[in-house]
């Protein structure tokens, strides 16, 4: 009995040192190769459509996330392409109304001289009133000086990497000239809570560095009202004690052909190849605002951790691998298939679940690393039988 | 003396619960809404009013309002019914929260079966049918004059046309042949009454789908509506012409854009 139990032991003990070196050498073959999709110029498109894929999309595109009830603490107000004057209407109304802050997502950089700027350049520098300005190569693309006189700003843009990309993450705060300058989501929801609540919740450490988006919705998801329909309100007290942004939203309102400030986000239904963009500016701004308001940050797992599951993943289909070639001649390929495509269905599953609880796997490049691992199994096969027409190497496969 | 602070007190507590109850009642205002519905008390329900606690909301069949309250949760209210306050907390729209394991699996398997439809793209713009053109009174029309001159153009072969005339919330339909492309209807309280709404349309044929055939809505404003719209536009007119249009041509305008044709 004993001396069958001790061959067997070595056996799995050739398994497990064969599942490592295999996946050591699968993991190295895969940094080489990912360096040369950095390097060639061939790999370029590939490598372009590849960069803004998540199977993470595909929660929002198929719209898997629960429907929530509209954001009423959030009041958007389309400024379409009405005049100066009636966006100050529309400001001085609100005002009126008493809301908590008011975020104005709009640029005005040419100066008409007239009285309806002088007022507006009194009502953007109300102290509930947020304006907005661009931050660009250490630069300010501010409104005409104007109206920019002691009231907040706030930067709009969303982070300060590629401009093409899916906007998946935010950059809270921005350090230039050892100054720190707030984006304009966070000055506005800085602006709506109180000062204890801020640094109760740790805000300040928290939103010093770029953070992921959960996005709750598209436009729908928020109260929005078109410029000229707010007006025409006869009572308007819906805004009182809200945060109330202006900007644009499409003409009509969300006319799906308007591509002015619209960008690319994850509820984009097109999570791969060509698409227009799916989403207006002031409504990611909105998105941020309510993610800062309820706290619903998500947790982006660490890289340090998401390469010891690729490795623990790797070395698993690798053992399992090098056992199931051993056990199936003929069947090999097809069940391997079979088995890797379970994997990946169920994997994919795993950390849309792990999503939908507020936690983050990348799980594209695990996949692809894992399934290469369990590809590569076959090569070490090969290393193996040719190194022991060199020299005596113990394997699992001998 | 006791006696009398005691009833004082349980009237002061009386009045302090039952305006904190009135306070922390839910407010409603309206969000969207689809045709023209009213409250009991001819109060317009359009976008951005809210239900007060004595109003009561008549939907018509084909009318449909969404409500929004303080924390953001939507109720759906449609016709035909009428709706007191009290009643809008139970129509709340209830979300659809399928499990999201079901979604997941459902989309793995309609990607592996591949039975996705396909995208098929199409470069074409679309016109509709210009055999007949109903020139006049516009779409959502709204009138004000002792008669009504329809007029239509026909670019078919046939000579004989059909004009079908209905009352809005009503069943019978009137079918008058002619040959000619106008005809004069007087609102003489029977075919045509003040105050209503009315749809018409051309055929080729007697005997049309009426559900296909595409209908022009035009409203016969009562004299207290039109007084209203009238004071607006003369506001309008007055503006325009001082900045040296011709009258004409701002009746028209208004015409074509608030629909407003009683000139």
């Amino acid at each position: 009995m004993d001396s069958e139990l001790v061959p067997k032991r070595s056996k799995r003990k050739l398994l497990w040192r064969d599942a490592f070196l295999s996946t050591l050498l699968s993991l190295i073959t895969c940094i080489l190769l990912s360096l040369l999709f950095v390097n060639l110029n061939f790999f370029n498109p590939l490598k372009k459509a590849l960069e803004d894929f998540s199977f993470l999309d595909i929660y929002y595109s198929e719209q898997m996330h629960p429907y929530l009830e509209m954001d009423s603490n959030i009041v958007l107000i389309n400024i379409e392409h009405e005049n100066r004057e009636t966006i100050l209407e529309g400001l001085q109304n609100v005002l009126e109304e008493n809301p908590a802050v008011i975020g104005f997502d709009v640029m005005l950089q040419h100066l008409d001289k007239s009285k309806t700027d002088t007022l507006l350049a009194r009502v953007l520098n109300d102290k509930k009133v947020i304006s907005s300005y661009i931050l660009k190569k250490s630069q300010f693309f501010l409104n005409h000086p104007f109206f920019v006189r002691d009231g907040k700003q706030g930067y709009v843009n969303y982070n300060f990497g590629y401009q093409d990309a899916v906007v998946r993450e935010f950059t809270p705060t921005y350090v230039f000239q050892e100054n720190t300058f707030e984006a304009f989501p966070v000055a506005v929801a800085k602006s709506y809570m109180s000062t204890d609540e801020w640094y109760a919740r740790g805000y300040p450490k928290k939103l010093s560095k770029p953070i992921l988006i959960n996005y709750k919705s598209d436009y729908l998801g928020f109260v929005h009202f078109p410029l000229k329909d707010f007006l025409s309100f006869p009572d308007k007290k819906m805004v009182k004690d809200k945060i109330v942004l202006f900007g644009y939203l499409g003409s009509p309102t969300g006319n799906p052909f308007d591509v002015e400030d619209k960008h690319f986000t994850p509820l984009n239904k097109v999570t791969a190849g060509k698409s227009i963009p799916d989403m207006y500016g002031m409504v990611i701004h909105a998105n941020i605002i309510s993610m800062i308001l309820y706290n619903t940050f998500l947790y982006e797992v660490p890289l340090f951790w998401m390469v010891i599951l690729t490795f623990f993943l790797s070395f698993l289909a690798s053992a399992y691998f090098i056992w199931l070639d051993t056990k199936l001649k003929i069947s090999y390929r097809t069940v391997r298939k079979a088995i890797l495509f379970v994997f990946t269905v169920l994997f994919v599953w795993l950390t849309i679940a792990l999503f939908k609880n507020g936690i983050v796997i990348k799980s594209a490049p695990i996949i692809a690393v894992t399934l290469f691992s369990a590809g590569f199994v076959k090569f070490y096969k090969h290393l193996v039988k040719y190194i022991n027409t060199k020299t005596v190497f113990n394997s699992y496969y001998r | 003396m006791a006696r009398i602070l005691f009833s004082r007190l349980i009237f002061i507590i009386f009045c302090v619960v039952y305006t904190a109850e009135g306070f922390g009642q839910e407010s409603y205002y309206i969000y969207q809404k689809t045709g023209e519905p009213l409250f009991s008390s001819d109060k317009k329900a359009i976008r951005g009013v809210y239900f007060e606690t004595l109003d009561t909301l008549r939907l018509s069949d084909d009318e449909k309002v969404t409500l929004v309250n303080q924390t953001g949760e939507i109720f759906a209210l449609s016709g035909p019914n009428a709706y007191v306050f009290q009643d809008i907390s139970k129509n709340k729209v209830q979300l659809n929260q399928t499990s999201f394991t079901r979604k997941y699996f459902t989309y793995v398997w309609t990607q592996f079966t591949n039975r996705r439809k396909s995208k098929q793209e199409a470069g074409v713009v679309y016109r509709e049918d210009r055999t007949i053109i109903k020139h006049f009174p516009v779409d959502s029309a709204k009138l004000y004059q002792p008669s009504i001159f329809f007029r239509w153009e026909n670019n078919s072969e046939a000579d004989l046309v059909y004009l079908f005339l209905k009352q809005r919330d009503g069943d019978h339909i009137t079918k008058i042949g002619t040959a000619s492309d106008s005809m004069l209807l007087y609102v003489d309280n029977n075919l045509l009454k003040k105050g209503r709404q009315y749809e018409w349309a051309i055929s080729l044929e007697p005997f049309p789908s009426l559900k296909d055939i595409k209908y022009n809505t035009l409203t016969l404003l009562d004299d207290e509506t039109f007084q209203e719209l009238k004071k607006e536009m003369d506001v309008l007119i007055k503006t325009f012409t001082l900045l040296g249009y011709p009258e004409a041509k701002i009746k028209e305008a208004i015409c074509a854009d608030y629909k407003f044709c009683p000139y």
